[in-house]
């Protein structure tokens, strides 16, 4: 493999060949990487390198069980939360979900590997190892006190903000129905008030927890989408992919969640017929603003 | 650890493993073939890539992983007919 990179990506497989082109197109991207063709030798390699942070391993291996590979990776180094296990699989099945979920993997590739996903997959995976050795180193470190008392400050800033929006644009209550009644002509639309407030709480989340805390690409687009319908502005699959904050593929697979969950729908452009745009659907946009005018509300009980 | 998984993680019966085992190692030669030859075609891309990755070599991996996975769906295929 290659040794002018540092190794950061343990790479496992009993098939040389799958080894040796992995690395390859690892090191088109300029990741170094090592490798093993078994578990035992893979367990060796991460205890004698504490510095690796992505294990990339095959699911399925003639001589060895992967999964029970990586879980035993999740007990031994339990003091290592930043290790990203990335799951490589030949079947995409519910099996294979739920193997992926129980040993905690950042995610999964299918074969045949395509290389641009392997390198985003892998360089994801690095960014997040890489945010959360920062996060715990910054805790760690007393001189981040200064960091933690901006955090306090943004959190407190972020609760009046809170405040503020309950008390001038709330949702006003019908006490008969307990029902949103509908805003005055000319007032911000509460939903969107309430949305704003949703994402700058979830950029405060971004800025204290870094990468370590994943953004959630599903809701981050549902709730574009709803930002976008309430702005009057329509969105194309990739610019409400872009907004969902995770790699392409991952969100093109969430949009296809959205829309067998019945959430959003694709509406052709009429004035071009290349383009597609992307929206809620009547379902969608009532769950949104169930939700939406739920949260307010809890907010509002809560001052 | 070094305990062999069924290819789905579940395990099956014996003939029902080996189908599956056979239609794995299928798609692992169709996935060395595919990596080598979008490698090929990424080199092709970049003038300077073309220096550090052997084409000949790449393209013969790939036509033996294809040969492979060819009797590999061979075998899958002659299970399926006796089974």
């Amino acid at each position: 493999m290659d040794q002018n990179l540092a190794s950061r990506v343990l790479l496992v497989d009993d098939e040389t060949r799958a080894l040796r082109l992995m690395a390859r197109v690892l090191s088109t991207a300029a990741i170094g990487c090592c490798a093993a063709e078994s578990a035992t030798d893979a367990l060796k390699q991460l205890r004698d390198a504490p510095e690796i942070d992505v294990v990339v391993s095959d699911i399925y291996m003639p001589s060895t069980d992967g999964l029970e590979f990586l879980a035993s990776v999740r007990r031994e180094f339990a003091d290592r939360p930043w290790l990203q296990l990335l799951l490589v699989t030949g079947q995409a099945s519910l099996d294979t979900a739920v193997a992926a979920m129980k040993v905690e993997a950042s995610d999964y590739l299918f074969k045949p590997i395509e290389p641009k996903s392997l390198r985003e997959s892998v360089q994801h995976a690095l960014s997040r190892a890489e945010s959360i050795r920062q996060v715990r180193g910054a805790v760690a470190d007393s001189s981040a006190a200064g960091e933690l008392r901006q955090i306090a400050d943004t959190a407190r800033a972020l609760a009046e903000d809170m405040r503020r929006t309950i008390e001038e644009g709330g949702p006003r209550r019908d006490d008969a129905t307990g029902t949103s009644a509908t805003l005055p002509p000319g007032k911000e639309d509460h939903n969107l008030r309430t949305l704003k407030l949703l994402q700058k709480l979830q950029e405060a989340r971004s800025t204290i927890f870094g990468e370590a805390v994943m953004p959630e690409p599903a809701w981050e687009m549902l709730a574009e989408l709803m930002r976008a319908r309430l702005a009057g502005q329509r969105l194309s699959v990739t610019s409400l992919a872009l907004s969902s904050r995770s790699p392409m593929t991952t969100a093109l697979r969430r949009i296809e969640d959205l829309i067998q969950g019945g959430l959003v729908a694709r509406v052709p452009d009429p004035s071009d017929r290349r383009r597609t745009y992307v929206e809620l659907t009547a379902e969608g946009m009532a769950r949104m603003q169930l939700f939406l005018e739920g949260f307010a509300r809890t907010a509002l009980s809560a001052h | 650890v070094v305990s062999p998984a069924s290819p789905c993680g579940r395990p099956g019966s014996a003939p029902q493993d080996e189908l599956r085992r056979a239609l794995h190692d299928a798609n692992g030669e169709l996935s060395i073939a595919v990596l080598q030859l979008e490698l090929l075609l990424e080199a092709g891309e970049e003038s300077a890539g073309a220096s550090r990755y052997d084409g000949n070599e790449a393209l013969a991996e790939a036509l033996e992983a294809c040969r492979r996975a060819a009797a590999s769906l061979r075998q899958a295929w002659g299970m399926l007919q006796t089974g």
